[in-house]
């Protein structure tokens, strides 16, 4: 009996003492504030270090972009050395430079991995009636091609000159990729304004269409993204999210392209710097998304695209991928079949697009 | 093989602005255009200092490394210059230097950049050296007449030093050595207080 309480006693001092020396271990380098604390008036205090020497913390004014006065007038003439230049560089000719390709190759890839892997994208399943539902108004479809003409155009050019220097300076000589370059620069810079203006133009006309429903979570969750048929409004959700990467990602390009073009409003480096790798970061991501876009409305779903150039759809493509909002437009008795009946829809629409079915 | 430097003596430079003037002349640069500059900090208070900046010739240029157009080619002097035939205007090389050396002419539409120019060390350009197209491009080449840039020439007191990098620096530290005053060591008055 004494010879357990002994040894119970005896595992509690060694449980008790390795607490000790644990809490020992943490409190004890602590005490070296205590040191510094006590120590503190006998360093000099911050008032002694900060009475300059003028020769030597010249340079260290000059190295952290103190601005100065200069009698020449001019962008970021009054600094002597900016170093917003050197983390520019780093970003746009590492990050975006080097994984700019790879979101390009990557969304590529992506498209045509769906292309097989639901054989061939999507056909219309039923047999075609020759009944059609109006979808998209002739504004819509004119702002819509306007657009997407000037964001090939933009493609195009913005690809070049961000890796002109890599992949086509090899191809067709310094000299026949600066006569390329200039060219590009001209059309970049003025479809550029193009392309903002239409961008905003089919964001408004479209925003009704757009609103997130409830429908949308349960596209997500019910594997909508991965081809699967969920009830679904006017547009579904991978839809819907397409067009706000439009909305504010668009903008933002745009906007940041319009900084780009006026030098002389926006004269500062620092939002020049920004502007640039912001735009191009964020182009390269849309161009990523517009390939799938793209497909999508080609080949993806079969039958698409008569939505964006005839500006109606067979009423069975319409009951495949759009179920809630076909039958909500059979029950407005807006199902057509003549030409007659598709000319009289483009009339009665309003400008605003969406007409009706919204 | 020379290696072109400039170095300015931030304790000799009065401000005066006639390396500014003095490269207008050399190169006949357009309206607008600086290729040169002296910027004061602490500007009518007591320290304050002045610098002539220009084009620093680096050895891994930053404008170089962001050209679309890979214009840029450094001389066997070290001196970084570029071809204005293939330039496009699009600013780039302004966005990455940290000295502000590229220039632009705004004459064409909605004041979109013409093209670049920028301190050439008075070194011309890709066209043949002393040829009239020269000039017109990129100003004087005083380099392959075996003179040295015009700025430094024409300093007053002798602030703005230019030409091979180690001769320069011996100048310098010939200078700092018989100088008066405390030492000017970046860093030597947080380190030491006041000596």
């Amino acid at each position: 009996m004494s010879e357990q309480t002994a040894m119970r006693s005896k595992s509690r001092r060694i449980l008790v003492g390795a607490v000790l020396v644990l809490v020992a271990a943490m409190v004890v380098p602590l005490t070296g504030y205590v040191y510094v604390a006590v120590a503190q008036p006998q360093i000099e205090t911050a008032a002694d270090w900060q009475e300059t020497n003028p020769r030597s913390e010249y340079w260290r004014e000059v190295r952290q972009g103190t601005e100065g006065y200069s009698a020449v007038k001019g962008p970021a003439a009054d600094v002597l050395i900016d170093n917003g230049g050197q983390i520019f560089r780093q970003i746009r000719n590492g990050p975006i430079s080097t994984f700019g390709p790879w979101v390009l190759a990557i969304m590529l890839l992506g498209v045509a991995g769906m292309f097989v892997l639901s054989g061939g994208g999507q056909k219309v399943e039923k047999p075609l009636s020759g009944k059609r539902v109006p979808r998209w108004s002739a504004y819509v479809r004119v702002v819509h091609w306007i657009m997407a003409i000037a964001f090939l155009l933009l493609l195009i050019t913005g690809l070049s000159l961000l890796f002109g220097r890599a992949v086509l300076i090899p191809l067709l000589g310094a000299e026949g990729f600066s006569a390329w370059a200039i060219t590009a620069k001209y059309i970049h810079n003025f479809t550029g304004p193009v392309f903002a203006v239409t961008l905003v133009l089919l964001v408004l006309s479209m925003l009704r269409d757009n609103l997130p429903s409830k429908v949308d979570v349960d596209w997500f969750l019910k594997g909508g993204f991965a081809g699967k048929h969920v009830p679904t409004g006017k547009l579904n959700a991978g839809e819907k999210l397409w067009f706000w990467f439009n909305a504010v990602g668009g903008l933002v390009v745009a906007v940041s392209g319009v900084v780009l073009i006026l030098p002389n409003i926006f004269e500062a480096r620092s939002t020049m710097q920004l502007a640039l790798l912001v735009h191009a970061g964020l182009a390269l991501l849309y161009i990523g998304g517009s390939f799938v876009h793209m497909y999508m409305g080609t080949l993806g779903a079969r039958g698409a695209l008569d939505a964006i150039t005839k500006g109606h759809v067979s009423s069975e493509w319409a009951e495949q991928h759009h179920d809630l909002w076909y039958h909500e437009v059979k029950k407005d008795g807006e199902e057509f079949v003549s030409d007659e009946d598709d000319a009289r829809s483009n009339r009665e629409m309003p400008a605003t697009g969406s007409g009706s079915t919204a | 093989m020379a290696r072109m430097k400039f170095l300015c003596d931030a304790d000799r430079c009065i401000e005066c602005n006639g390396c500014v003037t003095a490269c207008k002349n050399a190169n006949e640069v357009p309206w607008g255009v600086n290729r040169r500059r002296v910027v004061t900090l602490n500007d009518g208070l007591p320290g304050e200092k002045s610098i002539s900046v220009a084009c620093m010739h680096c050895t891994d240029a930053p404008c170089a490394a962001v050209c679309p157009v890979d214009i840029f080619y450094t001389t066997t002097d070290g001196i970084v210059l570029h071809d204005k035939d293939l330039c496009i205007g699009c600013g780039y090389c302004f966005y990455a230097c940290p000295f502000g050396a590229p220039q632009f002419p705004k004459t064409e539409a909605f004041g979109m950049r013409g093209k670049m120019d920028k301190c050439t060390f008075c070194a011309g350009g890709p066209p043949e050296d002393g040829s009239e197209e020269e000039f017109e491009k990129y100003g004087a080449n005083r380099i392959a007449a075996g003179k040295l840039p015009a700025c430094a020439e024409m300093c007053a007191t002798k602030a703005l030093l230019a030409g091979d990098g180690d001769m320069v620096a011996d100048i310098y530290r010939q200078r700092v050595m018989r100088r008066a005053g405390r030492p000017q060591t970046w860093g030597w008055g947080k380190a030491y207080g006041e000596a």
